[in-house]
């Protein structure tokens, strides 16, 4: 008779519940078969083994050994799949694993005829659009070293594609500088922002922020939608972000805010400092390290500890993953390469990957990356893609099952 | 509580996931290997090793039980390896317990967890009756112990082991269980 059964019934009988005849059989038969058998009855129906249980248990931190464990896991998973990524391309090319340098690879020695190469997806670039207050538009990108501002107390300079403002030196008419700029990415885009108190914001594909010129009042307040990083100035003034549905209410930070048109979904991730988010009626103190998901329809509210390299990472001009669902990766990525995805099926989602992707590289050499793991097979029609989990293929058990025990 | 579409999440690659599981399941398991090796790092070490196994595995798994009774032969095949690598390897294989001695702990490794995760989750003046009337204490000591009427010793504990067989269920759901796993 199995063990497990055997434990379940002696459970049951000690926590008082009535056994059944056959379990009575079992239990009964178990227990004349060996002295052992008699004897392991007898401890576990003891109070003293349940007293060692407990004092032996108690030596054993299971918070620093889950730790000391995922550490092993996660150091060791990456390991594997930079060793996966590598063996599809020559050697001397592995040593960056940056994607990007995948795509520029001379392709014909593949026998593989893909889906993805008649479709080039090139990557976004630097481009913005501003909008002052009177109505003017600016096209801003292309590498320009433009002065911008006519005069007045601020300097808006639009270099090295970032748009920064500064107040003149020595002018005292800050007061009267008060009024309203956007700047807007369009799909396939993005932009640097340099604020006039010395804040810098990233903004990703298909975003828009507003923001006054400069900070006269108590407080530093903007509007975002869409996704930007955010390097906030220490300052003495808060520093608020307005996104749809949320307040993040900063304290000298670095922290990345997504609130897509269009999205339900609210997503701030913490990388240094403290900030305060406020959605409906509550407010969430986050800690570095930390992210808040807040979907605007349901109302629900979750935080969580995450690597905020995975969503922050984008600003450095690469995008990093592990262990990450198809669905996160894509919706990472599909603002930037201007990409619509389609699923068959939930499973398809779900399935993970790891792997570190150029920003600025064409999406063809994540697409690559993804049916190298002969996991999953795409099609691909102008901006859409269909994605299905392989059917006749073995997946990839090689990935998973090594070392035998 | 770990179930079986936890284990196929975990199949997936979900390391926190894995994580819960470890929280779960690592304590019974470090008794059991302290039971085997009475030496505290050396079990430390093993519990390691073992979910390590079982992550480098998992794609095998897609129910709770097998991974349960997996980390179980694990942890005593670590523990010999451990024996046979000594340099007093005599010595200590000598003292390891034999094929029956071991399934006999899991069992008692077993029955310990579950009689513990039952009893936990029960309000605290009820678990305190309860341990007692499984220490063998009858109601009237209990009560005068406790220092409570003996009508409601009586109470706590009808009510208290309603909720434990309501978490131990019987063994008809569990031997279907089982074959399902097999």
């Amino acid at each position: 008779m199995n063990n497990f059964t055997i434990a379940r019934i002696i459970a049951r009988e000690i926590t008082g519940g009535a056994l059944t005849g056959e379990e009575e059989q079992i239990l009964v038969a178990w227990r004349a078969s060996s002295p052992a058998n008699e004897a392991c009855y007898m401890e576990c129906k003891s109070h003293r083994s349940r007293e060692e249980y407990t004092r032996i248990v108690a030596r054993f931190h299971v918070k620093e050994e889950r730790e000391r464990l995922l550490r092993r896991v996660r150091r060791g998973t990456l390991w594997r799949l930079y060793r996966r990524v590598a063996v599809a391309i020559p050697a001397a090319a592995a040593i960056l694993l940056l994607v990007g340098y995948l795509a520029r690879l001379p392709r014909d020695a593949s026998p593989r005829a893909s889906a993805i190469e008649a479709n080039i997806l090139p990557p976004g670039s630097s481009k913005a659009i501003l909008l002052v207050e009177d109505g003017q538009l600016v096209m801003l990108g292309g590498n320009g070293d433009k002065l911008l501002s006519r005069g007045g107390p601020v300097r808006v300079k639009d270099t090295n594609n970032t748009l920064a403002y500064s107040l003149v030196e020595g002018d005292d008419a800050i007061e009267s500088a008060a009024g309203y700029n956007a700047l807007r990415t369009p799909a396939g885009g993005e932009y640097r922002l340099a604020l006039a108190d010395g804040t810098l914001v990233h903004l990703n594909a298909g975003t828009e922020i507003r923001y006054p010129v400069t900070f006269a009042g108590e407080t530093r307040e903007m509007e975002l939608s869409g996704e930007a990083y955010f390097e906030v100035a220490g300052d003495a003034r808060p520093f608020i972000l307005h996104v749809p549905g949320a307040t993040i209410r900063v304290l000298g930070t670095s922290f990345n805010a997504k609130a897509e048109a269009g999205q339900s979904l609210v997503v701030a991730t913490l990388e240094k400092g403290s900030v305060e988010v406020t959605c409906g009626r509550e407010s969430h103190l986050l800690t570095p390290g930390e992210q808040l998901i807040y979907d605007r329809e349901s109302g629900s509210v979750e935080t969580r500890v995450v690597e905020t390299r995975f969503y922050t990472s984008w600003k450095d001009g690469y995008y990093y993953f592990e262990e990450t669902p198809l669905e996160e990766i894509l919706g990472m990525v599909s603002a930037w390469y201007g990409i619509r995805v389609t699923y068959a099926g939930e499973q398809v989602k779900r399935i993970t990957f790891s792997g570190l992707l150029n920003r600025y590289s064409e999406m063809n050499a994540l697409l690559d990356m993804f049916e190298e793991t002969n996991e999953v097979s795409l099609s691909i029609q102008g901006k859409e893609i269909a994605i299905s989990k392989k059917e006749t293929g073995q997946g990839n058990p090689a990935a998973r099952q090594r070392e035998p025990l | 509580m770990i179930d079986d579409n936890h284990i196929q999440r975990i199949a997936s690659g979900n390391t926190s996931l894995f994580g819960e599981l470890f929280a779960s399941w690592s304590e019974p398991m470090y008794y059991y290997a302290m039971k085997l090796t009475g030496d505290h790092d050396l079990s430390r070490e093993v519990i390691q090793e073992s979910f390590i196994a079982y992550w480098n595995n998992r794609a095998a798994f897609n129910s709770a039980l097998p991974v349960r009774a997996f980390l179980y032969a694990i942890i005593r095949k670590q523990v010999y390896k451990h024996a046979r690598d000594e340099r007093n390897h005599r010595r200590v294989l000598e003292q390891m317990p034999g094929e029956e001695e071991t399934s006999n702990m899991i069992i008692i490794t077993e029955v310990n967890r579950q009689v513990r995760e039952a009893v936990r989750d029960l309000p605290a003046r009820t678990r305190e009756i309860i341990e007692r009337c499984m220490d063998g204490l009858k109601a009237e000591e209990i009560a005068l112990e406790m220092d409570v009427s003996i009508n409601t010793v009586k109470t706590l504990k009808k009510n208290g082991y309603k909720a434990l067989r309501e978490k131990l269920g019987h063994l008809r759901f569990l031997l279907f269980l089982l074959s399902i796993t097999r």
